[in-house]
C-alpha cells in the first residue's frame, strides 16, 4: 500500500439515479471514496444499499433508464464520466477489470473458457502482429495456472458448465486478469461458493493484489470477509458512505450507529449470547426519510436527525463517519482532511 | 434447554438410523447408445444415523452437495428414505404416518401451552383424552414442519398470508373459519408481523417479512420437531438476526426440537446445543457445540472452521487452504470421502476403508486418526503444522 | 386459543366476503393495468364490440339473415354510387343484407373460438397438469400422442378430418379440438413440471396436503394466467381456421352466415361486386388483430417475469 502516490480511483460526489415509477432513486447518493493503487478497499452494506452501482458507474456500466447525474470518477487521473464511449471501452476490462458475482450467469456457456479468456485479451489488442494467437495463448495458460485452475492445457478447451463452481470463479478471475488491470472491481465474488471455495478464492486474490499491486475494490455483504481481506472498509446504508476508515478502526471502535448495529447483530464465534437486532428494515429508496436515513432505525436518534442534512466528519485520522453527533465536532476536534 | 423435557430425554424425539437416500438419473436409451453414458446413483445420503433429543437444536452444516438438504428431507418425511428407517420416539415412521404412545408428559405440557399433541392431530377411533400408554396414530406431517432457505419461492404467490396460514390451520384440523381467522392473527402477530399485511401476496413483503410468514406456516401445524434448512442464509445481516432471534423465541416458547441446517457456521455457532458435519452424504463429525469449535477433530472440520471469514481477530484461525472441490456424489471416492482433499492423511487405510464413527471423548468422529479413541482426547488436534499456511 | 379480542371479532368477516373484496381488489389493479397499455385495450374493446354484437344481433339489424329480396341483389355499400342507406355495406347476390350477414357470422365465429378455446383449455389443463405432475408412463404416453399431432399442419389435419367425418358445427368444433388441446397440454406441462419443484409446493407436501389438492389449488393458480394468455392467442387461430375451413366449403355450411363461406361466396362477383367478400374478410381481420393485441397486452400485464423489472 503506498498511500502517498498518487491516487488510483478518486470519486466525488458521484451521485446514480434511477427513475422508477414511484419516482427518483437515488441509488447512489454523494459519495466520496479514494483508491489506492495496491488498495483493498471493501465497500460493505446490505442489499439494495447502492454498493454494486458504485461499481458499475465506474465502469459507466448503468443501464438506462438510470444514469450517473452528478460527481467525477477519477481513475488515473482522467475523469472516466466524460470520456468518449470508444474510450471508455478501452478501459473496460483493461485497466478496469470486473469480477461478478454468479460466474455461470457471466460465462458465455457456448464458448470454451479459454477462448473467452482470450478474446478478453484479443479486444484490447494487446498483442499484434504474426503468431498473436500462438502468444496470446500462451499468456491464457499463464494467467490460467495464475488464477489456480489446473491442468490450464486441458482446461482451455473446456466449457464454462463442465468447471465447478470455485473453477468457473477462478476463470472470470483470469478474464480480469489477463490484461493486468491496474483495478479490480470484484462484486460479491465469493457469495455463490462455498466457505473452503471462498478461502481459496481470496487466497488468490490477495495473491494477485501483492504480486499486480493492482487495487481491488470487493463489494461484499460480509462484514467478516471484508474484515479479514480490506485494507480499508467503506459502510454504505440507503446510497450513503456512513463510515469508511481503516479495517481495524471501523470493526473494533465503529463510530456510527448503523455500523455499530451491524456489528452487534452478526453471530460471532467468541459468545454465544443472545444477538441484538437492529430494528426495522431497509427504508424505500424512493421515499427516503429526511435528515439522516438511518434515524428511523437509529437506537441514539434525537429530534435534529430527523432533519438535519450529514455529512462525513473525521472522528479519528483517517476514519469517518456520517452521523450527528460528529457533526458539532464537540467529541472530536481532530483536524479535517481536505 | 435439553433439560426441559429431561424425565424423557432417555428417548429421542426424532431419529434416524442408517438413513440413506440414493437419487437415480437414467440416462435416455440414445445417451447409452451413443456416448455409452450409464444410469447414474447419486449417493447424497449415505448411511446416516442421528439421534435428536427433545428440546435440542441440532446444527446440520456441510458444503453444498454434502447431503444435508437431502437428509433434512428425509427427516420430514419430504423424501422417502431408500434404505434405512425414522423413528419418531422411538416408533418406526411408516409412510407418513407413526403411531405414539401418550406420555404424561404430554398431557402436561398439552395442559401447559395448549400447543403440543393437539387432539384434532391424532386420526382413527380413539376419540376423546387418551389414556396414557395407549398408542395415537399421527400423521408425520403434523409432528414435524419445515421452514425453507429460499422467502421468495417457499409462499406461493398467488396466495395471500391468510390464504396460506388458513390451508396450514385447516391441516390441523381446524374447521371452523371463525376459530382459524382468530388463529390465523395470532400467529401473524406472533411472528412479528402486522395483521393489516393479512390479504397482502407475498411479493409485497420483504424477504425477512416472508421468512417470517413462512415461520407462521410451520407454527400453524403446532409441530414438535421443525427442520429449518439454512432459513437466514437469503437475508442480510440485520435481518438475519431479528430471524435467529424469533426462532429462539419460539423454541424455548413451544418447547420445539430444531434441525438447524446451515452453511453458515457463526450462525450454528450461536443456535445450536450440538453439531454435526456432513461430508459427501456421511456425517464425519458430531459433537456438543463448544467442544466442536473449540476442538475441532476432524480434518475437515478444521478446516471448514478455519475458512470462516470472522470480524474478530481474536476469533482467527490459522487458515487451512483445501485443495481442490468436494468429490461428485455420484462417483465418490473409496474410503474416507474426505481423503484426496485431506492434508493429513494417514496412510492407505484411508483410501480403502470407509472409518466408521469413533468415539473420541464426548465427540464423534469419523476419521482413522482417530481410531484408538484415547488419543484424541489427550492430544487435541495431531494436525501436521506443515501443512497450514499463514491466514494473513 | 382463547385470545381472541372483541376488536378481533368486531373486524371479523365472513370468508367469502374477503374473497369478494380480494377480487375486487385484483380486478381493480388489472383494469389499472390495462388502461396503461392502450393497444391492448383497443384490443379487448373490439373483441368486447364483436361479442356485444352477436348477442344482440337481433336487435341490431332488421333484416333476416337467411332471407334476401333478389330485387336488391348485388347492392354496394352506402357511400359508393348506386348504394343506398338501407344497405350499409351492401348485399350479396341473393339480395342479403352484408351488414345483417356480417353481425349473425360473428355468432358463428365466436361461438366456435370460445367453444373449442374451452374444450381446449379443459382437456390439455387436465391432461398436462396430471402429466407434467405425475410424470412416468401418462407422461410419456400423452407426450408422445401429443408430439405425433404437433407433426401434422393443422389446416391439413382439420381438412382431412372434416372430409373424413363431414361438415356441421359439432363436427368442425370436434375437428378443431382434436388437435387444439396439444398446445394447451404443452403449456401446462412445462409449467406445472417447472412449479412442482418450487418450494411451496414442498410446504404444501409438509403440511400433509395431497396431491390432487396441491395441483388444483397451489399449482393451477400459477399457471392459470399464462394459459389465459394462450387462449386468448389461440382463438384467434381457431377463428381464421374456421374461416379456412368454411371457406373451403367443410366448416359451416351456407345458408348459416359463416364469414368464411360468405368470402367464397363473394368469389364468382368478386370482380364486379367486390365488397361481397371483402367485408367478411375485413371482419375476420379485424376481430383476430384484435384478439392477438389483446392476448400480447395481456401477456405482459399478466406475466410477472415481464412485471418485476
Amino acid at each position: 500500500m503506498n498511500q502517498n502516490g498518487k491516487l488510483l480511483l478518486e470519486l466525488k460526489n458521484l451521485t446514480t439515479v434511477f427513475p422508477t415509477k414511484r419516482g427518483l432513486v437515488k441509488a447512489v447518493n454523494s459519495v466520496n471514496l479514494r483508491v489506492a493503487p495496491g488498495e483493498i478497499l471493501g465497500i460493505v452494506g446490505e442489499s439494495g444499499c447502492g454498493k454494486t452501482t458504485i461499481l458499475l458507474s465506474v465502469l459507466r456500466l448503468i443501464a438506462r433508464p438510470g444514469s450517473i447525474d452528478a460527481g467525477e470518477i477519477i481513475f488515473q487521473g482522467q475523469d472516466l464520466r466524460h470520456l468518449p464511449p470508444q474510450a471508455m471501452r478501452g478501459i473496460r476490462g483493461k485497466a478496469i477489470s470486473m469480477i461478478f458475482q454468479d460466474p455461470l450467469s457471466t460465462l458465455n456457456p457456448i464458448f470454451p473458457v479459454g477462448e473467452q479468456i482470450r478474446e478478453a485479451m484479443r479486444l484490447h489488442g494487446l498483442v499484434k502482429g504474426r503468431g498473436r494467437r500462438t502468444l496470446e495463448k500462451r499468456r491464457v495458460l499463464e494467467v490460467m495456472a495464475e488464477a489456480g485452475i489446473p491442468a490450464p492445457v486441458s482446461n482451455y478447451r473446456a466449457y464454462p458448465h463442465q468447471l465447478s463452481g470455485g473453477m468457473q470463479q477462478r476463470a472470470l478471475i483470469a478474464i480480469g486478469l489477463v490484461c493486468e488491470p491496474a483495478l479490480i472491481l470484484a462484486d460479491e465474488p465469493t457469495t455463490a461458493l462455498d466457505v473452503t471455495i471462498q478461502a481459496q478464492i481470496m487466497d488468490l486474490m490477495r495473491r494477485i493484489n501483492r504480486d499486480h499491486d493492482a487495487g481491488i475494490i470487493l463489494v461484499t455483504h460480509n462484514l467478516g470477509l471484508a474484515a479479514e481481506f480490506c485494507h480499508n472498509i467503506a459502510v454504505m446504508y440507503a446510497g450513503h458512505i456512513v463510515e469508511r476508515g481503516p479495517v481495524d478502526l471501523v470493526v473494533e471502535n465503529p463510530r456510527h450507529p448503523y455500523t455499530q448495529g451491524l456489528l452487534a447483530c452478526l453471530p460471532r464465534l467468541t459468545s454465544r449470547e443472545k444477538i441484538d437486532p437492529i430494528s426495522g428494515s431497509v427504508p424505500d429508496l424512493a421515499d427516503l426519510p429526511s435528515g439522516c436515513t438511518f434515524a428511523p432505525r437509529c437506537p441514539l436518534v434525537r429530534d435534529e436527525c430527523r432533519h438535519t442534512d450529514v455529512r462525513l466528519r473525521a472522528v479519528a485520522p483517517g476514519h469517518y463517519a456520517r452521523c450527528i453527533q460528529y457533526e458539532s465536532g464537540e467529541r472530536y476536534t481532530l483536524k479535517k482532511e481536505a | 434447554m435439553t433439560q426441559s423435557l429431561s424425565s424423557q430425554s432417555h428417548i429421542p424425539l426424532v431419529e434416524a438410523r442408517n438413513i440413506k437416500k440414493y437419487f437415480h438419473i437414467r440416462a435416455s436409451l440414445l445417451a447409452k447408445a451413443l456416448a455409452r453414458q450409464k444410469d447414474q446413483v447419486v449417493k447424497a445420503v449415505d448411511d446416516v444415523s442421528l439421534k435428536i433429543w427433545p428440546g435440542e437444536t441440532v446444527g446440520l452444516v456441510g458444503e453444498s452437495g454434502c447431503g444435508k438438504t437431502t437428509l433434512g428431507r428425509v427427516m420430514t418425511r419430504l423424501y422417502e428414505p431408500t434404505e434405512g428407517q425414522l423413528f419418531f420416539r422411538n416408533q418406526p415412521v411408516v409412510g407418513d404416518r407413526v403411531a405414539v404412545p401418550v406420555t404424561p408428559q404430554d398431557k402436561a405440557i398439552r395442559q401447559a401451552s395448549q400447543m403440543l399433541f393437539d387432539e384434532s392431530a391424532a386420526v382413527g377411533p380413539t376419540p376423546g383424552s387418551p389414556e396414557e400408554g395407549e398408542k395415537r396414530d399421527f400423521s408425520f406431517f403434523r409432528l414435524t414442519q419445515m421452514i425453507f432457505q429460499n422467502p421468495y419461492s417457499s409462499l406461493n404467490p398467488r396466495k395471500t398470508v391468510r390464504d396460506i396460514i388458513g390451508v396450514a390451520l385447516r391441516q390441523r384440523g381446524i374447521k371452523d373459519t371463525q376459530e382459524r381467522e382468530v388463529e390465523t392473527l395470532r400467529l401473524i402477530r406472533r411472528v412479528g408481523l402486522s395483521e393489516r399485511n393479512i390479504d397482502a401476496y407475498p411479493h409485497q413483503f420483504s424477504g425477512g417479512q416472508r421468512q417470517r410468514i413462512g415461520i407462521a406456516r410451520s407454527l400453524a401445524v403446532q409441530p414438535q420437531f421443525i427442520v429449518a434448512d439454512e432459513p437466514v442464509s437469503a437475508l442480510d445481516v440485520s435481518i438475519q438476526a431479528q430471524v435467529i432471534n424469533l426462532l429462539q423465541e419460539l423454541q424455548d416458547e413451544y418447547r420445539l426440537t430444531y434441525l438447524f441446517i446451515a452453511h453458515d457456521l457463526s450462525v450454528v455457532y450461536h443456535l445450536s446445543d450440538r453439531v454435526a458435519v456432513m461430508y459427501l452424504g456421511h456425517i464425519v463429525e458430531q459433537a456438543e457445540t463448544e467442544a466442536l469449535f473449540d476442538n475441532p477433530l476432524h480434518p475437515y472440520t478444521q478446516a471448514l472452521l478455519a475458512a470462516i471469514p470472522v470480524v474478530d481477530k481474536a476469533a482467527r484461525r490459522e487458515r487451512i487452504i483445501l485443495e481442490g472441490t468436494v468429490p461428485s456424489p455420484i462417483d465418490p471416492p473409496s474410503g474416507c470421502p474426505f481423503h484426496p482433499r485431506c492434508p493429513v492423511k494417514i496412510g492407505a487405510i484411508c483410501e480403502t476403508e470407509r472409518p466408521a464413527l469413533f468415539d473420541a471423548g464426548s465427540q464423534r468422529v469419523a476419521c482413522w486418526l482417530y481410531r484408538d479413541a484415547g488419543f484424541a482426547a489427550e492430544k487435541g488436534m495431531p494436525m501436521a503444522s506443515a501443512q497450514k499456511r499463514p491466514g494473513d | 386459543m382463547n385470545t381472541s379480542s372483541s376488536l378481533e371479532l368486531a373486524s371479523w368477516r365472513h370468508p367469502w366476503q374477503i374473497r369478494l373484496r380480494l377480487w375486487r381488489r385484483n380486478l381493480a389493479e388489472f383494469f389499472g393495468e390495462l388502461l396503461q397499455h392502450p393497444i391492448a385495450l383497443l384490443g379487448g374493446v373490439i373483441v368486447l364490440l364483436f361479442i356485444l354484437g352477436a348477442i344482440f344481433a337481433t336487435h341490431i339489424t332488421r333484416y333476416d339473415p337467411y332471407i334476401g329480396s333478389l330485387r336488391d341483389r348485388l347492392q354496394p355499400p352506402m357511400w359508393r354510387e348506386g348504394g343506398s342507406p338501407e344497405h350499409i355495406l351492401g348485399t350479396d347476390a341473393q339480395g342479403r343484407d352484408l351488414a345483417t350477414r356480417i353481425v349473425y357470422g360473428a355468432r358463428v365465429s365466436l361461438a366456435v373460438g370460445i367453444l373449442t378455446v374451452v374444450i381446449s383449455v379443459a382437456v390439455g389443463g387436465a391432461t398436462g397438469s396430471l402429466a407434467g405432475y405425475y410424470r412416468g408412463k401418462l407422461d410419456t404416453g400423452l407426450s408422445r400422442f401429443a408430439d405425433l399431432l404437433m407433426a401434422f399442419p393443422f389446416l391439413i389435419f382439420a381438412i382431412a378430418m372434416m372430409a373424413f367425418i363431414g361438415p356441421g358445427f359439432g363436427n368442425l368444433i370436434f375437428a378443431l379440438t382434436f388437435k387444439g388441446w396439444v398446445e394447451f397440454f404443452r403449456l401446462v406441462r412445462g409449467e406445472t413440471m417447472s412449479e412442482k419443484t418450487k418450494e411451496y409446493v414442498e410446504a404444501a407436501h409438509a403440511l400433509g396436503r395431497g396431491n390432487s389438492a396441491i395441483i388444483v389449488s397451489e399449482i393451477l393458480p400459477n399457471i392459470l394466467q399464462s394459459v389465459l394468455v394462450l387462449a386468448t392467442l389461440r382463438m384467434g387461430f381457431f377463428i381464421v381456421t374456421e374461416a379456412s375451413l368454411s371457406f373451403l366449403g367443410l366448416g359451416i355450411q351456407p345458408p348459416t352466415p359463416a364469414w368464411g363461406s360468405m368470402v367464397a361466396e363473394g368469389r364468382d362477383v368478386m370482380l364486379s361486386a367486390w365488397w361481397v367478400s371483402t367485408f367478411p374478410g375485413l371482419a375476420i381481420v379485424f376481430l383476430v388483430l384484435s384478439l392477438n393485441l389483446l392476448g400480447e397486452g395481456l401477456r405482459d400485464i399478466l406475466d410477472p417475469r415481464l412485471k418485476v423489472e
